[in-house]
């Protein structure tokens, strides 16, 4: 009996983060596929400076960004000025 | 990478009607036994050793106020403790006040990261940062930012954002531009440890609508105002949400992982010697049930110890389940990873609720803001349709 109220509550879980992660997922869906292809690997000199910590009672100048953020491990960088200048039309 | 903030003393020479630090008027400052005592402990730990970086961020109320020769014995201490030559990096998170040429030639020497809070045009930064007779510091702070140019130290700017700010966001803009910062991070006045109340928020510590949509038109006209100046200015929340937003399409399995819920991510060492984990926020807070945050004291446990200590186990369990509470209920989580844990409980006296008002305001108003502005011109053709592979 206990076993399967675990089991329902670890399905009732899995079932809400499925919600959660269906409604980001169609958000992503919502961005300009043409800004997207923007996104790309780049300013390595950037990562190789090091990471700091993400804590936002900490705020320094400069590059800030970490390989060891999240799964992705820093796979890609993002090509923030060109990126905005574009989806704003300025380039 | 391992955050260690020291908290050399919760002493300050500012009465900033936001802070959430306890005890500012206590100006005493950490002893040279616990402080031998912590860096020993940090660089005999396997909990951070493990690392092939430790930031000590030296912070809590004006840290500087532990003067000159307490830094350099701490920076020299370090070193020579330091026998794995891990990288060391110091930061110090300051209000500018104190800060003369002594003190830039000693940020020089060991190429310590300053963080500088100061909150926009002398108006708005005197309303919330006066000193304890009640006159701004506007003028100091400035003084002290011209004093680390001058000497070629950079310092981005920390700006809280109160309910004055909100109908002055091209205002910030034109001062923190103007001023020469090359970036701001922004943090919203939030109720944590011993400030307990927010002009953001209404008596029950919940976002009044008017409010939430005044803060989102602040954004936006932020926004506006930076676009122009996006070249040589960052604005860290924009940054932030649109780099972590590029690592979840470049891979979907990315879940950021915040240094504030992760096992002694950050780990805070109180002036006294005792230790706290987690959110630095924690400090020095009252709680019977999580033992006031203290996992343990420098002076007589290692860190190894406090990882095996009940209160420790505590704490972690806790902040699992807010994590888990996070991830359950809120769309964002893979870009934010239950960030804010602590403005949860201290909003709500537990950590129960998976969402604080820093969540509503950092959270889904940027990501709101950012997301709209990625959109497609027409929402309504483009939803349904895949993502484009990302190279």
């Amino acid at each position: 009996m206990a076993d399967q109220k675990s089991d329902a509550d670890v399905e009732k879980i899995e079932a809400e983060i499925t919600e959660a992660t269906l409604i980001l997922q169609a958000r992503l869906k919502e961005i300009d596929p043409s800004l997207i292809t923007q996104l790309k690997i780049g300013r390595a000199s950037e990562i190789s400076t090091g990471h700091f910590s993400d804590w936002h009672d900490n705020w320094r100048d400069g590059p800030r960004w970490s390989k060891t953020w999240g799964k992705a491990g820093g796979k890609t960088e993002f090509d923030f000025e060109h990126f905005d200048a574009s989806f704003r039309g300025l380039k | 990478m391992r955050l260690i903030v020291m908290q050399p003393t919760s002493g300050c020479n500012l009465n900033c009607r936001y802070c959430y630090v306890p005890n500012r008027q206590d100006y005493s400052v950490m002893t040279p036994e616990v402080l031998d005592a912590a860096l020993e402990g940090v660089f005999g730990s396997d909990v951070f050793m493990q690392s092939p970086k430790v930031e000590f961020l030296w912070h809590c109320g004006e840290p500087l106020l532990a003067g000159v020769d307490f830094y350099r014995r701490a920076f020299e201490r370090a070193a020579v403790l330091n026998r794995d030559r891990v990288e060391i990096q110091h930061s110090i998170q300051t209000n500018g006040t104190l800060i003369n040429t002594e003190w830039c030639d000693l940020f020089r020497e060991y190429k310590v990261n300053i963080g500088l809070s100061i909150d926009g045009p002398e108006d708005l930064h005197d309303a919330g940062r006066p000193n304890w007779a009640g006159r701004g510091s506007f003028d100091k702070s400035m003084a002290g930012f011209h004093c680390l140019k001058a000497h070629g130290v950079h310092a981005g700017a920390l700006c809280v954002i109160t309910d004055r700010h909100l109908d002055q966001a091209a205002r910030l803009i034109e001062f923190f531009v103007e001023a020469g910062f090359p970036s701001v991070g922004f943090n919203v006045e939030e109720i944590d440890n011993d400030n307990t109340q927010s002009s953001l928020l209404d008596a029950s510590n919940t976002i009044n609508p008017v409010t939430r949509d005044r803060f989102r038109r602040f954004l936006e006209a932020l926004y506006e105002a930076w676009l122009p100046h996006r070249e040589h200015f960052e604005i860290r929340e924009f940054k932030d949400f649109i780099m972590v937003l590029g690592e979840k399409l470049a891979d979907a399995d990315y879940v950021r992982r915040p240094d504030e819920v992760s096992e002694f991510g950050i780990t805070t060492i109180h002036k006294s010697g005792d230790v706290s984990a987690y959110s630095p926020e924690f400090a020095g807070a009252k709680s019977d049930v999580y033992a006031d945050f203290v996992i343990g004291n420098v002076i007589r446990d290692s860190f190894d110890a406090m990882y095996e200590s009940q209160a420790f186990c505590r704490i972690r369990q806790a902040i699992n389940t807010h994590t888990l509470n996070c991830q359950r209920s809120c769309y964002l989580f893979d870009l934010c990873g239950a960030s804010y844990v602590s403005n949860v409980y201290f909003e709500t006296g537990g950590f129960d609720q998976p969402e604080s008002s820093a969540c509503q305001f950092l959270r889904h108003d940027v990501a709101d803001l950012i997301l709209e502005r990625l959109g497609s011109p027409s929402h309504s053709t483009a939803r349904g349709r895949m993502l484009s592979p990302i190279m």
